[in-house]
C-alpha cells in the first residue's frame, strides 16, 4: 500500500503512483502488487489517509474481481504526509481505534512526518521567528497579516532572493538560519549550506505563516504553542544575553490542550505516533529538509526508545537538501533491505540519528547516499 | 474525639464522598468539537493509469472516510 503526500487544499482528489512510475515498475518486477488511494479528502487529513488506505487494502479481493489469492503479506509505505500515514498506521492506538483495521507486516515512512505535533510546532516557530527577526514581530496570534508582510519579512532576512536560492543576510538572516538549525536537529551537513537556502522550501514553509494553529481546519482548536521554547542561534551551554532578551520579546502562544482529543468511533483527527509499533519500520530522511525536518527522525527514535522498540526501527540519513529528494537507487536499496527484513531476513543497517557528534560529522549521511547533489559535498574525495 | 468532633468528621466525610461521587459521575469526555474539514466537499477524479506490460491494472472509485476516493491497484501477472 502506498500513501501519497500532502495534495494541497483543492477539491479534486487524485491518485499518484508510488514515488515514481519507475519505482512502481520496479515493485512489479519484483513480484509485488501495489495499491494507492487518492484519499477521500485533501488538506492534512491523515485520518482519511489511514482509513482510506486501510479500506482499500481490505477490498483488494473485491476490487480485483477476486482474480488473485489473498496477499501473503501487506506492507505500507508513504512519503511526507504519506509517511505520517504509514507510521501512524502501525501504531497501537490506530490498531485499536481505526474503523478499518489492517495489521500491516511492515512500514516504510519516507521523509515522513513522524511526530505530527512537532511538525506544526516547527512551522509555527519558524514563521514566528522569521517575523520577529525581520523586525515585524507579531503582537497577537494568529498573525493574520503575515502573508501581506511576507515581502518585507523576506527583505529583512535575505540579502539575495532568486528563483532557486535565498541567501540569508549577515545578522538577522543568519540568526534565523541558526535558530532553524537548532530547532530541526542541530548541526549537521547539508542543512545550513544548502537546505536552508532552498527557494522552493523557504516559500513552502513561509507560506504557512499566520496560520491559526488548527492545521487549516483539521482540528477545531489550536495545537501550536511556544510558552516553554527557548530560541537559540548559538551552540553554547546557556543562552547569550542577546538570546535571552530576544526570548523575552518574542510572542508567546498557548496551545489548547484539548486540540486533538480521542474521537468516539474512530481515529483522532491527527492520529498519534508514539513509537508503539510491533513490525519492522525503515525510515529515510534528507538532512537538509526545511519543510519536514530531520528532527522528526530524532523524535521518532526517542518515542520508540521509550517503548523499548528500537530493534524494530532502522533510520537512514541522505545527503540532500530538498524535502523527499531521494535518488532512485536510494529508494530501491531501502525498499529491498526493508522487504528482506520484513520477510525474515536480518535487520538492515541504519544511521545513528541521535549522537550530536556523529550527526555533525562532515561525512554524516554518506553510508546510504548514492548520488551527489549540486551544492552538497561528495562523500568520496 | 468528642461527639461534636465526631459529627464534624462524619459531615466532612459525607461531604467528601458526595464530592467524589459528583466528580466521578461527571462525563470525562469533552463535548464534541466541530471542525472545518467536516464541512468541505471533495471530488474524486477518475484515475486513468495505463497497464504496464506484464501487469494488470484495476482502478476506479470506492467509499472512503469523507466520501468517494479514487484507487489504483496494479498486480504483476506472474
Amino acid at each position: 500500500m502506498y500513501a501519497h503526500g500532502y495534495a494541497g487544499t483543492g477539491e479534486a482528489l487524485n491518485v499518484t503512483p508510488p514515488i515514481s512510475a519507475d519505482f512502481g515498475n520496479y515493485m512489479l518486477s519484483q513480484g509485488y502488487a501495489w495499491a494507492a488511494s487518492s484519499y477521500s479528502a485533501n488538506y492534512y487529513d491523515v485520518r482519511a489517509g489511514i482509513e482510506d488506505t486501510n479500506a482499500l487494502a481490505q477490498q483488494f479481493g473485491v476490487l480485483t474481481q477476486n482474480r488473485y489469492t489473498a496477499p501473503k503479506a501487506t506492507y505500507i509505505m508513504g512519503v511526507s504526509m504519506g509517511g505520517n500515514v504509514a507510521a501512524a498506521a502501525v501504531e497501537a492506538e490506530t490498531l485499536a481505534t481505526a474503523k478499518h483495521k489492517v495489521r500491516y507486516d511492515a512500514a516504510m515512512p519516507l521523509c515522513g512526518v513522524l511526530d505530527p505535533p512537532y511538525e506544526f510546532q516547527w512551522l509555527g516557530d519558524y514563521t514566528l521567528n522569521a517575523q520577529q527577526l525581520a523586525g515585524y514581530g507579531a503582537a497577537s496570534s494568529p498573525a493574520s497579516g503575515f502573508q501581506a508582510l511576507l515581502p518585507d519579512i523576506t527583505a529583512g532576512l535575505f540579502s539575495s532572493v532568486t528563483d532557486t536560492t535565498w541567501t540569508p543576510n549577515a545578522v538577522q538572516g543568519a540568526r534565523l538560519r541558526d535558530v532553524a538549525l537548532n530547532l530541526t536537529g542541530g548541526p549537521r551537513p547539508v542543512f545550513d549550506a544548502v537546505g536552508f537556502e532552498s527557494a522552493t522550501w523557504q516559500k513552502a514553509v513561509l507560506g504557512t505563516g499566520g496560520s491559526d494553529g488548527t492545521i487549516n481546519g483539521i482540528l477545531a482548536k489550536p495545537i501550536y504553542g511556544n510558552p516553554d521554547v527557548t530560541y537559540r542561534w548559538t551552540q553554547g551551554a546557556a543562552p547569550t544575553a542577546a538570546e535571552t532578551a530576544y526570548n523575552q520579546s518574542i510572542l508567546r502562544v498557548t496551545a489548547d490542550p484539548a486540540a486533538n482529543p480521542p474521537q468516539s468511533g474512530g481515529l483522532r483527527w491527527l492520529p498519534v505516533i508514539e513509537g508503539t509499533f510491533k513490525v519492522p519500520v525503515l525510515t529515510m530522511h534528507t538532512l537538509g529538509d526545511l519543510y519536514v525536518p530531520f528532527g522528526h527522525e530524532m523524535h521518532y527514535f526517542k518515542a520508540d526508545q521509550q517503548n523499548g522498540n528500537t530493534v524494530l526501527l532502522v533510520q537512514r540519513a541522505i545527503r540532500a537538501a530538498g524535502h523527499c529528494e531521494f535518488a532512485g537507487p536510494e529508494v530501491v536499496t531501502a525498499f529491498n533491505d526493508w522487504m528482506a527484513w520484513a520477510s525474515g531476513g536480518p535487520r538492515p543497517a541504519g544511521d545513528d540519528v541521535m549522537t550530536p557528534s556523529t550527526i555533525a560529522d562532515v561525512k554524516y549521511g554518506c553510508k546510504f547516499t548514492l548520488a551527489t547533489r549540486p551544492g552538497v559535498d561528495a562523500c568520496t574525495p | 474525639m468528642n461527639l461534636s468532633h465526631r459529627r464534624f468528621a462524619s459531615l466532612l466525610l459525607s461531604g467528601l464522598l458526595l464530592t467524589a461521587c459528583t466528580m466521578t459521575s461527571r462525563p470525562t469526555t469533552q463535548p464534541p468539537q466541530t471542525r472545518l474539514q467536516d464541512s468541505r466537499v471533495f471530488t474524486a477524479a477518475t484515475p486513468t493509469f495505463p497497464a504496464l506490460p506484464g501487469a494488470s491494472v484495476y482502478q476506479g472509485g470506492y467509499d472512503g472516510e469523507h466520501g468517494k476516493a479514487g484507487y489504483v491497484i496494479e498486480v504483476p501477472d506472474k
